[in-house]
């Protein structure tokens, strides 16, 4: 019996070891083969716009999980402030950031046309919702690693949902006097991409309208959501995941208006730097974004997942049940800095 | 050439010359002060030869080394000398015995042989109970002693003292001359003393410069430097004098209302016309009567001012015939009222021509 | 001619060698090698930085040729000359108010019966600790136009709708940047009416002068120089601040400088043109330091000087209270409000729904302690920086104010003042310096601590620099000379006596850099690579994601730190170190 026992304990720890294997056993031939060279490596060097630093923080330490021995560090502001920085990388020949992930895929198109950006196609994008995957570079310079549709937010406290704006020409209302919070499209990204949209729609007379309600500008598009769940502000400018996890999980008074007029649909993208200290780390953690881990990881956190076939958290939209419109990345470089000037003139800053 | 030797030594300060063609030669062992008043160079040429400033003319050796000139200057901690600083300069930071043994230390002497000689120097300056104090507890004059034992015990080539006793008062001052006197007969160091105070010198010196507007006006012994002053300015800044113009002829000086002759008067002579000389007010005898002397002048005349110093009197003695005014000092006990008659005598040997 | 033996003829003296020279190896100190090469250090950190500053802002940006185009592009806009504008106007008014706060409450602490004098200090000297941008954030979490708690105890009072104070505005700016810059007029001011002995005051009350007429007659003129330096100094600091516009000016909508050059700094990057936008602010620091010499000499100020003497205590009778009360107004404004709301709010599950029990979490700590990516590491790299910027500058300081006080080279006074030109380059105009001199190939610091321990150092060395020069100052020469005489080199005279006498004001000094160093965010925002982030850049990029519990609760642990290193070097130093002028 005793001798029975220690074969059991013994049997334990084997067992562990066996399942363990077989964790490592899922990968395929050319991921084990890039985990190999990252670990040498030693670690990866994210550069991020596309989520908060918590949510970043997050997808981190899902990919140290699951490739002991990689370090990741993650690097995350404002999708301007992103971009300056690696701009300012490049320019000093002193590039630190391995990949980058931005809602602005304009910046990605210029920096390949910098040729700063490297080539690669993950494994993982087989399995990729096509419709995402189209939005991504056509020559695998950068992938698609996410959509957060920016929506209307309103404080469910402050306003009822029926006198909750309709769609995004509602926020010039006055009755919004004082109470609308956007983004600062020289700062972020998305809300750079929200701006060309405005102003194809409705002409800048939408702004100079917004303006009349002088709205808080925040830096981050995620500044005006904060504003309305801390009642700061009753109605703004918001990315939806933010809107749902924070009302869902946190019972925040905060909702979503998905406008009429659509949402927009900035598709968020990573890319590996061309100079990036860390190549292999760096492939193995873009194929790890498109991979099942994060695509769970997505729907709990009330995002699109990436890959086909996972089901979206409760209380969660699918992404053809409403109106989303996109900016095509060409337009946006081609329209940002039009907007960007004109914004500040308009709100003197 | 031994000991310390100051060659047309000079020092320009922008287009002041702070001094000027200074020469001094400093034998082995002997002690010599620079005496002026304040502005005279004394402490530039002090600073001189510890390697502070350096010359912007001539030069400095010690015992045949060369050791400043305008061209560079050995650094002073490269010297061997040591000196003791009108501030003191005791280092609050350490404790007596360490602010000795510095010196000491930097020479890398064993530890033992370091106490050994630190203890030896506090005893000779009688602090020994004081080893282990910081200098804030101590007085000034227990501060000057540390000074003086941190200076003397690294047994230095040359020892520089500027003004080491301007900041203690004046019993103290009087007890660390003979002090200082004390340690140089003991070590018989060759020193180099700044001082403005003309009785410091007296005591302490073998030699006394006396110097003036950078210049060097006289060397000589404290005895001879009162006796014979060679310049006005010696005469005058040491102890108080008479100056009295005369016409020198070829065998008599001609004074206003008398006349001496050259053969009498202490020093060589040569040459004619208008002199000055110098006569100590010690060197001449007031009396009541006429007292007719060989050898000696006698001026008849009143006393016109009088002052009691304690140790003497000092009078203002008026000659009927030409009107001229001598202070005569004279012992406690010749009393003379002023306006009283009186009758001065001069010693012819004690009259100094002096250079104007 | 009667002529008399010369006094001082020799027969010696005519027997010199025609050369006279000291061997070479004899004269050698290799400490002159060392004042070289501090010299050389002082370029590297100050000339070349600013060297480069200047030329890239001729530069054209794609031939490298020289041009103008730079100032046409820096001010070719409306937009970029009212930045330019708005920050004048800005950092005028902020001087207003922080001599408004700054002044009376010198008075009050040094020369008046005041009740809670020592409190009034200590809570000054917490504005000192509390960086701007804490400071700025607990305004808005005080004074955010709907959730702010002013505002929102002004709702439920008056059922008004409208806020009662709005942060996001030009009153909330300067504020703000007063709040956080006034200790220095303080501490300067209070020197100086230390300094004052009080027969001067004596002298007039004599000629029949009130307390009144004496303190506006005599007194006040007397301080004025250190009123006029610390209002120039408050200008600087003003203009030159980047955490608190970039919270406050762009909801407030005022553009200011430096917001504007952190849009060169954007995609187009245009170094040279950020370059040449932020030349004006080193002309117009110029401009003032002239203006501030010209003042000074034509009233003909004799600097106060000498001994504090007796220095008599004003009488306020009931008048007491009423300074106190102000006092208290400006401590609360300044220090106690904002530092009270920030504590609440890192203690806080969300800031806006007011204290509770069921509100209470450490969870925020928890967060910034362990889950955050990178504030552990740039707690870590704050207070690394800090300590190396304080001991660096300190170290290098010493040796300089030596030099210039004992001019051991030629020019020393140039050096004294390049040792304190940092001082009138704004930080963040001083990192686009280092930016353009050191990140860029073949140097290559980018993101590296090295740069950014350089530019800290560089920024830091005026305070520095005027200490240790204070310090040598107080020194006797002759405690070095005794060194020498006795056999040291002059090195051994700094690490024997000077150092050691030293200690105290070295050590005072240190900590005057440590804790501005630890919090430094102008100088840092350009510098700052992906793995040498410092606290103050975490902060303003939580403060941007909207986290303000868990940015209150970074930066509650960061003044923890800088407390305790304060108390720790109180109990050294003694407690009023930092009040008194060394």
């Amino acid at each position: 019996m005793k001798h029975a026992m220690t074969y059991v304990a013994g049997l334990v720890p084997a067992f562990l070891l066996a399942a363990g294997l077989a964790g490592a056993a899922e990968m395929t031939a050319g991921e084990k083969q890039l985990y190999d060279a990252a670990k040498k490596e030693g670690s990866v060097t994210w550069y991020v716009s596309q989520t908060t630093t918590e949510f970043a923080d997050g997808m981190c330490g899902l990919f140290k999980k699951k490739y002991a021995g990689v370090e990741c560090n993650v690097v995350r502001a404002s999708g301007q402030v992103i971009f300056q920085r690696l701009v300012q990388e490049l320019q000093a020949k002193a590039v630190q950031g391995d990949l980058m992930s931005t809602n602005d895929d304009g910046q990605m198109l210029q920096l390949k046309e910098q040729g700063a950006l490297a080539q690669f196609a993950p494994e993982n994008l087989k399995d990729m919702v096509p419709e995402l995957r189209a939005l991504a570079d056509k020559e695998n310079y950068w992938i698609t690693s996410g959509v957060s549709p920016l929506v209307i937010a309103y404080n469910t406290k402050l306003v009822t949902e029926a006198e909750a704006p309709k769609n995004w020409t509602d926020l010039a209302d006055p009755k919004w006097k004082g109470q609308v919070a956007i983004g600062h499209p020289s700062f972020s990204g998305s809300v750079g991409l929200w701006t060309i949209l405005m102003n194809d729609l409705y002409g800048w007379d939408f702004f100079t309208k917004i303006e009349k309600n002088k709205p808080q500008i925040g830096r981050s598009v995620a500044d005006g959501h904060n504003l309305v769940a801390s009642g700061e502000r009753k109605v703004a400018l918001a990315p939806l995941p933010l809107i749902l996890s924070d009302s869902i999980l946190k019972k925040v008074p905060i909702g979503v208006i998905y406008p009429t007029d659509g949402a927009l649909l900035p598709p968020s993208a990573t890319a590996i730097m061309k100079d990036a200290p860390h190549p292999n780390a760096a492939r193995l953690f873009e194929n790890f974004l498109l991979g099942p881990e994060i695509a769970e990881y997505f729907a709990k956190d009330y995002r699109y997942p990436l890959r086909a076939g996972v089901p979206l958290a409760e209380g969660m939209r699918p992404l053809d049940s409403y109106k989303t419109k996109s900016i095509a990345t060409v337009d946006g470089i081609k329209k940002l800095p039009e907007v960007q000037e004109k914004f500040r003139d308009t709100f003197g800053i | 050439m031994d000991g310390l030797v100051l060659r047309k030594l000079g020092r320009r300060f922008g287009a002041v010359d702070a001094v000027l063609d200074f020469d001094l030669h400093i034998k082995p062992g002997e002690f010599v002060s620079l005496l002026g008043p304040s502005g005279c160079g004394k402490t530039t040429t002090l600073r001189m030869i510890a390697g502070f400033i350096d010359p912007t003319s001539g030069s400095i050796e010690l015992d045949g080394k060369i050791l400043s000139a305008p061209s560079g200057s050995v650094p002073p901690e490269k010297r061997g000398m040591s000196m003791i600083f009108q501030s003191y300069a005791i280092w609050p930071n350490m404790t007596v015995s360490q602010n000795v043994a510095f010196g000491l230390n930097l020479r890398k002497l064993p530890s033992d042989e370091v106490k050994k000689r630190v203890g030896a120097v506090l005893e000779t300056v009688r602090m020994s109970h004081l080893a282990d104090r910081y200098p804030a507890e101590l007085s000034g004059g227990q501060q000057q002693r540390v000074a003086l034992a941190r200076a003397v015990v690294i047994r230095p080539a040359v020892l520089l003292l500027d003004e080491p006793l301007s900041n203690l008062d004046a019993n103290l001052r009087e007890e660390m001359r003979f002090e200082i006197k004390r340690m140089h007969d003991e070590f018989k160091i060759t020193s180099v003393y700044v001082t403005h105070d003309q009785g410091e010198a007296m005591v302490t010196s073998d030699r006394i410069a006396v110097m003036n507007n950078g210049r060097l006006e006289q060397i000589d012994t404290p005895y001879a430097l009162y006796s014979r002053p060679k310049t006005r300015f010696v005469a005058s800044f040491i102890g108080r004098t008479n100056f009295l113009s005369g016409n020198c002829g070829n065998h008599m000086i001609d004074f206003a209302g008398f006349s001496v002759p050259l053969a009498m008067i202490g020093e060589e002579v040569t040459g004619g016309g208008p002199i000055t000389v110098s006569i100590r007010p010690q060197a001449m005898k007031l009396s009541a009567t006429e007292v007719p002397r060989d050898k000696v002048i006698n001026l008849q005349g009143s006393v016109q001012q009088s002052a009691f110093l304690g140790e003497t009197w000092d009078y203002v003695f008026q000659s009927k015939d030409s009107g001229l005014q001598f202070r005569v000092a004279a012992p406690p006990a010749d009393v003379f009222q002023v306006g009283a008659p009186a009758w001065l005598q001069i010693d012819p040997a004690q009259i100094v021509p002096i250079a104007d | 001619m009667t002529s008399v033996s010369h006094p001082v003829s020799t027969t010696w003296s005519q027997d010199q060698p025609a050369k006279v020279r000291v061997p070479w190896h004899q004269r050698l100190q290799p400490a002159n090698l060392l004042w070289l090469f501090l010299a050389g250090i002082l370029v590297v950190l100050i000339v070349a930085p600013m060297w480069t500053l200047v030329v890239s802002s001729f530069t054209d940006a794609k031939t490298g040729g020289w041009t103008l185009h730079n100032y046409v592009e820096a001010y070719g806009k409306e937009r970029h000359i009212t930045a330019l504008t708005n920050t004048l106007k800005m950092g005028a008014v902020v001087v207003v108010l922080k001599l408004a706060f700054g002044v009376p409450l010198a008075w009050a602490c040094t020369r008046t019966d005041m009740p809670g004098r020592n409190f009034v200090r200590y809570s000054v000297f917490g504005a000192f600790i509390m960086p701007p941008y804490l400071a700025g954030v607990g305004w808005i979490l005080l004074a955010g136009p709907n959730t702010g708690w002013i505002n929102r105890v002004w709702h439920s009072l008056s059922g008004s709708t409208e806020p009662l104070v709005n942060i996001f505005s030009f009153g909330g700016l300067v504020l703000v940047t007063a709040i956080g810059g006034f200790f220095l007029v303080f501490v300067l001011v209070s020197s100086a009416f230390e300094m004052i002995n009080s027969e001067m005051e004596d002298a007039a009350n004599i000629l029949g002068a009130g307390p009144f007429k004496t303190a506006m007659k005599v007194t006040f003129p007397l301080v004025m120089p250190a009123i006029i330096g610390s209002a120039l100094l408050s200008f600087l600091g003003a203009i030159a601040l980047y955490g608190v516009p970039a919270l406050i000016s762009i909801p407030a909508r005022y553009p200011v400088v430096v917001i504007q050059l952190t849009e060169f700094f954007s995609f187009p990057l245009r170094i040279q043109v950020a370059a040449a936008y932020s030349i004006p602010l080193l002309l117009i620091t110029a401009a003032m330091l002239g203006l501030q010499k010209l003042i000074l000499r034509r009233k003909g100020y004799v600097s106060v000087s000498g001994k504090g003497g007796e220095r008599r205590i004003v009488k306020l009778g009931r008048w007491r209270w009423v300074l106190f009360a102000y006092c208290f107004c400006v401590v609360a404004l300044s220090v106690l409000m904002p530092l009270f709301v920030l504590l609440l709010a890192a203690f806080s599950d969300s800031w806006t729904t007011g204290f509770s029990f069921s509100n209470l979490t450490l969870s925020n700590f928890h967060y910034v302690l362990f889950e955050h990516s990178s504030s552990q590491k740039a707690l870590v790299g704050s207070i690394g920086l800090g300590i190396v910027a304080a001991t660096v500058a300190i170290t290098l300081a010493l040796f300089i104010a030596y030099i210039v006080q004992r001019r051991l080279i030629p020019f020393s006074g140039l050096l004294a003042f390049l040792a304190v030109s940092p001082y009138v380059v704004p930080g963040i105009v001083l990192a686009i310096g280092f930016y353009a001199a050191y990140a860029l190939p073949p140097i290559a610091l980018y993101g590296t601590y090295t740069i950014m321990a350089l530019a800290f150092v560089t920024r830091f060395l005026p305070i520095a620099f005027t200490t240790s020069s204070a310090g040598v100052r107080s020194i006797h020469p002759e405690m070095e000379e005794a060194v020498r005489i006795l056999g040291g080199g002059r090195v051994t005279a700094l690490r024997h006596v000077v150092g050691p006498l030293l200690k105290r004001t070295l050590a005072g000094g240190w900590l005057l850099i440590f804790v501005p160093a630890a919090q430094e965010l102008s100088t840092a925002i350009f510098l700052v690579g992906p793995t040498t982030r410092v606290v103050s850049v975490v902060l303003l990029d939580l403060s941007e994601e909207g986290e303000l519990e868990k940015l209150a609760a970074l930066g509650s642990l960061l003044l923890i730190i800088i407390v305790a290193v304060v108390a720790l070097g109180m109990r050294y130093l003694g407690r009023d170190f930092m009040l008194r002028r060394s």
